[in-house]
Order: C-alpha cells, then structure tokens, then sequence
C-alpha cells in the first residue's frame, strides 16, 4: 500500500457544503470534503448513495450549490471549462464514442490539448495497455467489456489529469480484467504521481488503493478517515468488508 | 437513346441536389438529437433571401452568398430562441419546428407572394453532345453540390473538429467530458444545416422554381431520404438521395401521372418492413 | 410528455361547457337578434350559419387528432388522410348508391376507420418521426392516387381544372335549409365530443395515456400496447372521416385540393395545440378560435393564417395545456397543477435549473387525482 505521504499536502480540490437536485428530489445534502495534492480518496457507498451524482457535479454534469474550488479557485460551470482545467471525469458507462475507433477516442481524450506530448502519451496508454494497441483500428463499441474499460481509462489520461475521477472502473467485469486494471491503477499512481478520485460500491477494491475514503450514504457523508481508521470502524467492518 | 441518357444523367443531377437538402437535415438529427421540420422552409427562405437580394439590385453572387451566410446565421438562431428551451420534450420540438416552418411560409408569401419564382441560374446556356442536351446550369449545381459533400466528408471525417462533431452525435456525455464544447458545436452544426439548406434552396429555386408552399416538398424529400437512408447516417443519405432522384426523374419521363407516388410507395413498404432503413445501421 | 390535462370534472369546467353548447343552440336565434343586419339580409345569417359549420367540422377533425396526439402520443402528420378517405368515400357513395345522407356519412366514417386500422398495422412497428412519416406519406400517397385515378371522370362530373374532384352537389346534399344543416352540425360536434370524452375519461384513456408516457412501461405493466394504438388510430380516422365526409354533404363537392391537402393536417395541429393537446375538449374552443380569427381578420388575408399559426406555435412553447386550460386557471383562481401528495418535504429547487433529460413531476398524475 502506498504510505500516506500526501495527507499532509494542500488540498487540490476542496468541496464545501454541496448539494444537488433531481427536480424537487435531493441527491446530495452538504457534502464536504477535501483531496490533496497526490492522494487517492474514494468515496465509497451503496447503490444510490449519490457517488455518480457527486462526480457528476464535480465535472459540470449536473448543476450543483455549493462551492468546488480546485487549485484554490472555483470550478468553472461547463464540462469542457472544467477538463480544460485538468479535472478530467472518467464516467459510469465509459460513455465511449462506440463507432469511433479505438485510436480516435484516446485521440479524442486530448481534445483540449494542443502541446507537443500527446503522442508520447499515447504511446504510455499502450503500454499502459497493450490490448489496446492490438486493437486500436477497431470500433470501440465493439470491444468487450474490460478493454472498453481501458479505452475509459486510456481516453482519460490522454487528457493529462490533474485530477482523475472514476466512476466504478471495475463495475460488471470479471475478476481477472478486474485485476488487471487494479494493476493499472498502481502502474498509473507510480507513474504519474496522479491525484486520483475514486468512487466505488465494491469497499474492497477502494480499500486496496486508497490513501483516504469517505463512506457515503443516501447524499450524506457518514464516515470518513484513513485507510487504516476506516478498516477498524465496527459499522464499516460489518455493513462493507464482510465482517 | 438520347432520351434515356438524358434521363439518367438529369437524374443524377437532381440526386445530388437532394442529397444536400437531405445532408443538413440528417446532421441536426445526427447531433443535436432535434428533427427539424423546418429544414425545408430553411431551404424555401434562403432562396427566397437570395431573390429579395436581388431585387435590392445585388448581383447573383452576391445575392448567393447573402442567402447563404443569412441561412447559417438564422439557423442557430431559431434553435437558441425555440428549440433549445424545449429540447427535452421531443414531441413539442417535432410540433414546434412544423408550426415555425408554416409560419416561415406565411411570412415569406407576405413579401413576396405565393406564386412560383425562378432564381436566375448561375451559368447559362445547354450543353450538348451528341443527342444529349443538359443545361449548364444544372451540370454546375450538381458539381458544387457534390463538392461541398465531399468536403463536408473531409471535414467530419479528417479534421479534429469534425472528430468532435461525430463523437458528440454518439455520445453527448463523453463528448462534454473530453473537453469539447457541446453547446458551441451544436449552434456550428446549425449553421452549417442552414448554410447547406440555402445552398440547396438556390438550386431547387434555380432548376424548378420555388414558392413559399412548396418548402414541404423539400421537407417531404429531405425526410423520405434521410429515412431510407438511416436517420443520422450521412452514407446512407447520399445512397438514398441517389434511389429517390433516380426514380422521381424515370417516373417523370416515362409516367408523369405516377409521378410521386412510386417513391411514396417504395417508402411505405420500407417503414413498414425496414423502419431502420435500406442502408444505414439502426439508429442510435 | 408534458402535456397538462384539462380535468372539466370540477363543475366549473362543465358547466362552461354546457353553456357553451347552449350559446351555439341558441345561435341561429341570438346571431340576427345581434346582428341586425342579419334580420334583413338572410344570406349574411346563411353565411355565418356556414362559417360556425366549418368549425364544427375543424372541431371535430382536431379533437380526433387529439386523441391520437395529445392522448396516445402518435404524432400524425397525416389527417388529411382520413378526411380525405370520409371525404371520397361519401362523395363517390352519394353518385353511387341510393342511401340515405346519414347512411353516407356513417360508412364515409368507418372506411377511414379502416384507413386508420390500416395505418395502424404498419404504425405499430414504428415510433416518433417514423409514425409521423408514415402519416404523412399516406396522406400523400393518397392524393397522389386520387388525382391519378381521376374518380370524377367516370361519373362526368370532374370539375374542371381540379385534378380529381368530384363534383356531387345534386346529390350529396344534406338539406338546403341552413339552420337544420347547422343543428347537424352542431349535433355532429357534441356528439364526437361526448364518445371521444367518454374514451379519453374510460380506462382506455388511461390506457392510452400510458402508451404515451412510456410505451415500453405500459407494456410491461401489461397493457395491450398494439391493441390500444390500433384502437387510437381507427377511432381517430373514424372521426377524421366523419368531418370529412360531412363536408362534402355540407359544400357539394370533395376535391383532392381541399380535402387532401396537407393544410388539413396543420390546421388540425393548429387547433388542438391552440385549445390543448390531450384535452379532448381543448380542440373545440381552438376551432372556434380559429375560424372566427379566421372570418373576422379576413382584410388580413394570407396574413392571418401567419399569425394563427404563429399563434400556435406560440402556445406551444410557452403555455402549457393550451389557451383554454390557461384561462380556466386564471378563472378558478388556483393552480391546476397541485404538488402530488408524494413530494418530498419542499426544498427550494437549485437555482441553476434542472439537468438535462430529467423529467420533473407534471400535472398529469396531479391533476388526475
Ligand atoms: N438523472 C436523474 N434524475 C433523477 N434522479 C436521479 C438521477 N440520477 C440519479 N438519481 C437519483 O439520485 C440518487 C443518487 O444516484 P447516483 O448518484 O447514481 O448513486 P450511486 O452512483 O451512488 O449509485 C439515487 O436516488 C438516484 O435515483
Ligand atoms: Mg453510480
């Protein structure tokens, strides 16, 4: 596991009493959190808890209240502001281009990029994932479910993040793909020294890589600590490690 | 024998007019998720642009361009005013565009009257070879049509922005979340259907006249293209528009008193047997 | 969907409507009362007599729109095509048979029911624009097939210049005097209102409704999907078809330029999104609405149809339910769109305005209540 270098950094992103709404229903309700500079925080709670919809404000889907200051100063209210300023929002349902190839979409990953690098980087999502490469002329609605993941994934970095956010990378895939994008995760955080924002339904996935978590339940935070704290919390042990 | 050449060159001709009109109509749907039942008056309006111009005492060129820059510029702007407050709710986007697009005929018979205009052509006299006689005319609108497909193809298909104009017809969310500004591609993409609308205005205006009614049958073949073609497929219209403009055209010379109706059957059965169309895949 | 539903049901609703009803009895004897002119002049009483026909018939059309439309949810472009259907059927009848005017008119009414079954078997693999294009290619076709087939020219009496038409005037005549031809009328109108009502208020309304919500949940919730579109559609061109096929024993003549023209259609769509789609009674008031802007703006001439349709489209985007359920509102004095019991404990709604594709509560299960 990685030491917890970073919890003593600044914070990157700091959230502060957001809320949404469905119409009249509420989502979240005051959610308040941080992530410093180089941590991996998951956000981690049952189905329905609010952990898209939160990722989904933090990246302009959905309109919020609240305040959401990455860096220091306010996100912007349009997607395409908010990726240009490095938080980059790697979604539930991959939301792929599926008649778009392979190549395209990671290519598309860099849209708002115009610097000399994204080849390079292209070539560390290759390696990254070689699969990916083998089949990089193919229809990325055509690829099974754990290599659409990588391409998720891949077309992701392909932005450089200073954030990453994922949505529930490992969702419906087998156990073995599942391990070979925990892999990627690590090789990804070694790397890159990446701030990572994760939000996850499987505890045991989020506790492998995380440095910090929050646990949070109908739109609420209800726990919140290191790693470690969070591992010896009776309700957590009992309701989401399986006792 | 100089007849059947004839014909089907004229048809290939047309076919080429009507995969324009079908081409901005295919896009909106394509990307911005919208039906546009007012595309045909889109056409009607901006040959309608181009003939106020010349009344102005503007020369056809510039009258052209007029229309043209006017449509691209109106188009985005009737979606800002009254699609996009409605954009949700499918039904009144559908009803809505059918009721702006009557009343851009009333509005435009205000000024100029219902009767039938003729847009000078571009370029006159006939050419012949052999047997064989086309108007220049025609030869020249069927070039420029078939050149701006091409580069519109080009353009979607080999230009970073075009990348970005067919990931978002795919996916809206994951468009958003690379970085690319939907809501500013969509409005391009509405001047680029308008642009494409008064193109083909000015050419339908110029081969068989025009009147403000007539925008129907311009919507009519716009829709029965892009239908046979797969609705949001840009190859499936122009394989489509080929199967329409050919046939109307045979129709025409070999059974006028059945004109119309041949296609209007060949897209009733395709509905009913083929919903998704003759060519393109499923839509989305 | 968010169409609103007009709930008549509170007796305010009704009783206006039966004064209504009772205002247009009253017509042919309040009109030159009114109108003095009209004592004298028994053409002008003749010719309004006429234009509130003509309303009725609109009336009708529209509101067999309406449940096609506003109810289930099939947008057609195509209505022409069942007038038209009532309209040639009545007309080629009147030169053919020795029936009754009523027996006509029936029969006009159920062939375009069978047109609307008919459109129904192939509509009920389609959905949105397809259906709307089917509609509208039928109606096409149609026109086509009636203008090429010259029907006219087997009974010598195509008019002149008109491509198609008959001319029936001896025949097809429902009776000279226009206060009973206007009673017809007007009988005509209270009765479709009073089955089309029946239907949309039954559990076949609801049925239909559902469909219209979300057709592949009111299937899972084990409705007949296929069964109620073909019913919406046969009772739509049932009544389309009785508008049409009264015209022609109200003018004497069908002509594929009028009974076939895809102005029919718009002026049905007009009408009912003026008075309230889903409403059943909306499309009434939108008729009348219609054709007396219509007659009063005549010096406006082509004008006028800009501003109704201008109109319209105006009371689409921006009244919701339509004209008349806006001023029942102002009138009742409250909202009829009441918080649904349900509704979490109110929080003030984000400022920003609703994310895209979300569907906040509507009136139409509040109302319903
Ligand atoms: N588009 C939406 N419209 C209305 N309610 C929604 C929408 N998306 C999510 N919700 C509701 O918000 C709550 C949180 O959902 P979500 O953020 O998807 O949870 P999670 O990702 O933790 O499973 C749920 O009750 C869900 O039903
Ligand atoms: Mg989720």
């Amino acid at each position: 596991m990685t030491a917890s270098v970073a919890t003593s950094s600044p914070p990157v992103l700091r959230v502060e009493s957001l809320s949404v709404f469905y119409g009249k229903a509420q989502a979240l309700y005051d959610i308040s959190f941080v992530v410093r500079q180089g941590e991996f925080v998951s956000v981690i709670g049952p189905n329905g808890a609010g952990k898209t919809t939160l990722l989904n404000a933090l990246s302009g889907l959905v309109p919020y209240r609240g305040r959401i200051l990455f860096e220091e100063k306010p996100l912007p209210p349009q997607p395409h502001e908010i990726v240009r300023r490095g938080v980059i929002h790697c979604p539930e349902g991959r939301s792929l281009f599926p008649y778009l190839s392979v190549y395209d979409n990671l290519i598309l990953g860099a849209y708002r990029r115009r610097d000399e690098g994204i080849v390079r980087d292209l070539e560390d999502v290759y390696e990254l994932f070689p699969r990916l490469r083998e089949r990089r002329r193919q229809l990325a609605g055509t690829l099974s479910g754990g290599e659409q993941q990588m391409v998720a994934i891949g077309r992701a970095l392909m932005a450089r993040p200073k954030l990453l956010m994922l949505d529930e990378p490992t969702l419906g895939l087998a156990p073995i793909v599942r391990a070979h994008i925990s892999q990627a995760l690590e090789e990804i955080r070694q790397r890159y020294h990446m701030t990572i924002l994760l939000a996850e339904q499987n505890a045991e996935f989020a506790f492998r890589h995380s440095d910090r978590l929050y646990l949070l339940e109908t739109g609420r935070i209800v726990r919140e600590g290191t790693v470690a704290e969070m591992r010896e919390d009776p309700y957590i042990r009992q309701a989401y490690l399986g006792g | 024998m100089g007849s059947v050449i004839e014909v089907l060159i004229l048809g290939f001709l047309i076919s080429s007019l009507y995969a324009l009109i079908a081409l901005g109509f295919t896009m909106i749907f394509g990307v911005a998720g919208v039906l546009n039942l007012a595309h045909g008056a889109f056409a009607m309006v901006g040959a309608y642009l181009a003939l106020g111009a010349l009344e102005w005492g503007w020369s056809l060129p510039a009258a052209a361009l007029f229309a043209v820059v006017g449509m691209a510029f109106l188009a985005p702007l009737v979606y800002v005013l009254l699609i996009r407050p409605v954009e949700d709710r499918p039904i009144i986007v559908f009803l809505g565009t059918l009721l702006f697009a009557v009343v851009l005929e009333q509005i435009v018979g205000l000024f100029f009257g219902f009767n039938s205009r003729i847009v000078p052509p571009l370029v006159e006299g006939i050419l012949t070879v052999g047997e064989v006689r086309i108007p220049v005319n025609r030869l020249a609108a069927s070039a420029i049509a078939l050149s701006i497909i091409g580069g519109l193809w080009l353009f979607v298909n080999r230009t970073r922005v075009g990348k970005a104009i067919l990931a978002l017809s795919m996916e809206r969310r994951g468009a958003a979340l690379v970085g690319i500004p939907t809501q500013r591609i969509i409005l391009g993409v509405w001047a680029i259907s308008g642009a494409l609308a008064a193109i083909a205005g000015l050419f339908v205006g110029s081969f068989f006249g025009i009147s403000p009614l007539e925008e129907r049958l311009l919507l009519t073949i716009a829709f029965t293209i892009v239908i046979l073609g797969g609705l949001g497929s840009i190859p499936g219209s122009l394989g489509a528009a080929l199967i329409i403009g050919f046939s109307e055209t045979v129709v025409q010379q070999f059974a006028p008193e059945a004109r119309g109706l041949a296609s209007l059957l060949l897209l009733m059965l395709v509905l009913t047997f083929r919903p998704q169309g003759l060519l393109g895949r499923a839509a989305a | 969907m968010r169409v609103r539903r007009l709930s008549l049901r509170p007796r305010l609703g009704s009783a206006l409507l039966l004064l209504f009803f009772a205002l247009l009895a009253a017509m042919p004897y309040l009109l030159p009362r009114l109108f003095p002119e009209m004592e004298t002049n028994p053409l002008l009483l003749r010719r309004w007599l006429d234009i509130l026909v003509m309303a009725n018939l609109l009336a009708v059309l529209a509101m067999s729109w309406d449940l096609l439309g506003g109810y289930t949810g099939q947008i057609s472009f195509g209505h022409s095509f069942f007038f038209g259907l009532g309209a040639f059927t009545a007309a080629i009848l009147s030169l053919t048979v020795d029936w009754s005017p009523w027996t006509v008119i029936g029969v006009g009414a159920l062939a375009a029911a069978v047109g609307g079954v008919l459109i129904a078997a192939p509509a009920l693999r389609l959905h949105g624009p397809y259906l709307s294009l089917m509609t509208l290619v039928a109606a096409l076709a149609f026109d086509r097939f009636i203008r090429w087939l010259k029907p006219a020219d087997r009974f010598d009496l195509g008019i002149p210049g008109a491509e198609g038409a008959i001319l029936c005037s001896l025949k097809c005549f429902l009776t000279f005097d226009a206060v009973a031809k206007y009673y017809y009328a007007l009988a005509l109108l209270v009765g479709s209102f009073l089955v089309l009502w029946a239907i949309a208020r039954s559990r076949i309304g609801l049925a239909l409704e559902a469909i219209r919500d979300d057709e592949e949940a009111a299937q899972a919730a084990g409705i007949n999907t296929a069964k109620f579109k073909t019913l919406a559609f046969s009772v739509s061109g049932f009544f389309a078809g009785l508008s049409g096929a009264f015209y022609v024993y109200h003018i004497g003549s069908a002509s594929p330029s009028y009974v076939l023209n895809l102005e029919r259609s718009v002026e049905a769509i007009a009408t009912a999104v003026l008075g309230g789609m889903g409403t059943i009674v909306g499309p009434i008031f939108g008729a009348y609405f219609f054709k007396l802007f219509e007659e009063l703006f005549r010096p406006l001439e082509a004008l006028r149809y800009g501003v109704l349709f201008a109109l319209a489209l105006a009371v689409l985007l921006l009244v919701q339910g339509g004209l008349l359920s806006r001023a029942l509102q102002r009138l009742r004095g409250r909202d009829l769109v009441a918080v649904p019991p349900s509704a979490p404990p109110p929080s003030p709604p984000p400022s920003e305005g609703l994310p895209q594709g979300t569907e906040t509560q509507t009136g139409t299960e509040a109302v319903r209540r």
